[in-house]
């Protein structure tokens, strides 16, 4: 493997993200050149001489290969979060480098658990960065480059298949250059739209745009203390949770749908279940509070219950109810929903609904096969045949997956904390949900973890935003030879 | 880029470090000992104050005593101006923006023991000795507590002050810190590049004209990555070739 070749992108990489910290210091000018304006500057000079250094002695490579190709994608997401911990740690406060840390990866991958007491005491700048993370991460820091570099040939499409997941790849039948246009697109799109739309219906600039950031990357991130539940409004709910709901949707399908394609929204499966798991979840919690008498009416309970189930099959996180008062089957209701996860190809985390319908289907065409023992029968996804070998990696995908999770669930108990706590942490992690029960539930953060388990639980948010293989391709050394 | 301008852009970018990472400590320590300063003269200008508005007011007592039990007037005027030392901290203290919420308190136990005293001296009749002892020993010891609190309550607002001092002197190291370490970074990956683009390809050339000096084996050296060095690689090509044609 070529290191220099890996350096050389993954400056590339870094060099953007010094550009988005100097925006941050310019929010924080703007802001009365708050105290973050500083800490953001001198991040900003740090990451651009780490990010250019490489492109002083390194030549352009025309071509690069799979291993190449992986360490790139790899490397720049924990270069991404170690140079974005830099902003939070010179400017102090509550930050110290497991704090920094675990509050840059949970931003960068989307998971919006926060380690924080006070959000509202951070200032504007910082703020601005905490959510800008997110809305990098929501579209994937390689990708965002190779949007915005037209001129890498061969490299791009290299990344891009390394930088997407498997089953995402299905629904874009474009060319490396349009796919990662099409991507840029649609995010600019739904961040401009809920952005007006918030604002028109009475947030604040500062808070529409950072909220627009985390629901269109599905992060969490917010600049209120109480997350949404902050504002209080039936209607900017309703317009977040349009945004959530469409974000957790294929990118490359909502593009199709308005570009007038066949492949569109309504003719897949996939997005018919998602859309249909959260409404009958949300139904389904909504009669059980109503049932158990938490809220006064079922219109309140309704409110909360659709409102949290969408966050959280979206991987979102964002909460406007104390959900940890909830009955056990709602809380049931919202882990199941935290496991599955939205559609593959959006900004969410997770197993994906993907590989959960897939997962029914070929339970069901067993069943069919061991009735019928002679008959042929295909399992069909979105009106294609899947191969064995691809629905063999989906299966293997989901028990790692749950394996994982209990594996965390133990070591999160080992280190002293109930079940409930144990399992909401390694499932918010690995999930990139972020919010859990317990007490990192949404009243709570996860400042009551121990250094150990914030940083335990931020590698589990690697893991889960590189789908697992990814990051455990680090861990074989012999394959880098 | 040649390589001259490529080694000397990456000492330059590592001083250039060192020199920022430097400024940003020097600026935030020079803020810290500017802090430091004011917080310190605020302290001591407040115990100052204090310490002056207690000495009036007991000297106002001794002062009052004196004039009751001898009935001079001469007590009166020293009376008048103890009580207008008193009335000069006060209001130095009331300019003070910061200290305005704590001093009204003082302010209004400052007026009923005047006008506990004013009203003596006006209309000694009213009272006999024992009910102004007591009405007065109340009113002086609530002054007295106040001005007390007074000291207690500017001596714990510092406590702001010395937060504020010390998440500066935070940004001062940490900035020095991460920067320091970014550095090391730079020069691990400054050293790699220097060893794989200059180090390793002048070894491989040393190693192929050896073999072709010792040996007569032929010169094939592959470097990559730096246009200097493949230059040199092709200039002692060329002049084996032509050693080789003579």
């Amino acid at each position: 493997m070529r290191l220099p070749i890996v350096f050389r992108y993954i400056g590339m990489i870094l060099l953007l993200n010094s550009i988005f910290m100097l925006i941050s210091a310019g929010v924080s000018l703007i802001y009365g050149m708050d105290t973050a304006f500083y800490p953001l500057l001198l991040s900003a000079a740090l990451t651009a001489a780490l990010g250019a250094f490489p492109l002083l002695f390194v030549e352009k490579s025309e071509q690069i290969y799979n291993k190449e190709g992986y360490a790139i994608v790899v490397g720049a997401w924990i270069m991404a979060c170690f140079v974005g911990m830099f902003p939070y740690l010179l400017w102090g406060g509550e930050f110290n480098i497991s704090v920094a840390w675990f509050e840059s990866v949970s931003g960068f991958t989307t998971t919006g658990a926060s380690a924080l007491t006070d959000v509202e005491a951070l200032p504007h700048g910082l703020l601005f960065w905490r959510s800008l993370t997110h809305w990098l991460g929501g579209i994937g820091v390689v990708m965002f480059v190779l949007v915005i570099i037209p001129t890498l040939g061969k490299t791009k499409m290299t990344l891009t298949s390394f930088e997407m997941s498997p089953l995402a790849k299905e629904n874009y039948p474009y060319k490396a250059q349009k796919l990662a246009s099409i991507l840029l697109v649609v995010y600019l799109t739904f961040t401009l739209s809920e952005t007006l739309i918030l604002k028109l219906v009475g947030m604040e600039w500062f808070d529409s745009i950072t909220n627009s950031f985390s629901t269109i990357a599905t992060g969490g991130f917010t600049v209120r203390n109480k997350s949404i539940g902050h504002y209080d409004s039936l209607v900017i709910e309703g317009v977040i949770m349009f945004f959530m709901a469409l974000s957790g949707v294929h990118f490359g399908l909502i593009y199709a749908t308005f570009t007038g394609k066949r492949r569109n929204i309504f003719r897949s499966e996939v997005t018919r279940f998602y859309i249909a798991t959260f409404m009958i979840a949300g139904l389904l919690i909504a009669y059980n509070l109503w049932d158990n008498q938490v809220y006064g009416t079922f219109g309140e309970s309704l409110r909360s219950g659709l409102f949290h189930s969408i966050s959280s099959i979206t991987t979102t996180g964002f909460s406007i109810a104390d959900t940890t008062l909830w009955p056990p089957l709602s809380v049931l209701i919202i882990f199941m929903l935290m496991i599955q996860c939205a559609c593959a190809g959006s900004t969410s985390g997770g197993i994906k609904s993907d590989r959960i319908l897939l997962t029914i289907k070929v339970l069901w065409a067993r069943i069919l096969k061991q009735q019928h023992p002679n008959a042929v029968i295909r399992v069909r996804l979105n009106g294609a045949t899947q191969e064995e070998t691809f629905i063999g990696y989906s299966l293997l995908f989901i028990v790692v997956y749950l394996f994982l999770i209990f594996v965390g669930s133990i070591v999160v108990a080992a280190a002293g904390y109930d079940l409930t706590t144990s399992f909401s942490m390694s499932v918010a992690s690995i999930g990139n949900i972020g919010v859990g029960f317990g007490e990192v539930g949404p009243t709570s953060s996860f400042a009551v973890a121990t250094p150990f388990i914030k940083v335990f639980c931020s590698i589990y948010m690697l893991l889960g935003r590189l789908e697992i293989f990814g990051l455990l391709h680090l861990l074989f050394i012999r394959w880098w030879r | 880029m040649r390589m001259r301008a490529k080694i000397l852009l990456g000492f330059l970018v590592l001083g250039l470090l060192l020199l920022f990472s430097g400024m940003v400590s020097y600026f935030e320590l020079n803020r810290m000992g500017k802090n430091t300063r004011e917080v310190l003269e605020e302290s001591s200008h407040n115990v100052e104050l204090s310490e002056k508005m207690m000495d009036a007011l007991n000297e106002q007592n001794i002062t009052l005593m004196q004039a009751i039990t001898l009935d001079s007037p001469r007590y009166d005027t020293i009376f008048y101006s103890l009580r207008a030392k008193f009335d000069s901290a006060l209001e130095e203290i009331t300019q003070n923006e910061d200290n305005l919420m704590e001093v009204v308190s003082i302010h209004s136990a400052r007026d009923s023991y005047y006008e506990l005293i004013e009203e003596y001296f006006r209309t000694p009749e009213r009272y006999s000795i024992e009910e102004f002892a007591e009405a007065y020993s109340k009113e002086f010891f609530k002054l007295s507590y106040e001005v007390k609190h007074y000291l207690d309550d500017s001596q714990h607002s510092l406590k702001n002050g010395i937060i504020e001092l010390e998440e500066t002197a935070y940004r001062a190291t940490t900035a020095g810190i991460v920067t320091l370490s970014v550095t090391i970074f730079i020069v691990i990956v400054f050293a790699f590049f220097i060893d794989i683009y200059y180090i390793k390809p002048i070894l491989e050339i040393n190693s192929g004209l050896d073999g072709f000096i010792t040996k007569g084996s032929s010169f094939v050296v592959k470097v990559e990555g730096d246009k200097d060095m493949e230059s040199l690689r092709e200039r002692i090509d060329t002049l084996i070739k032509m050693y080789v044609k003579k």
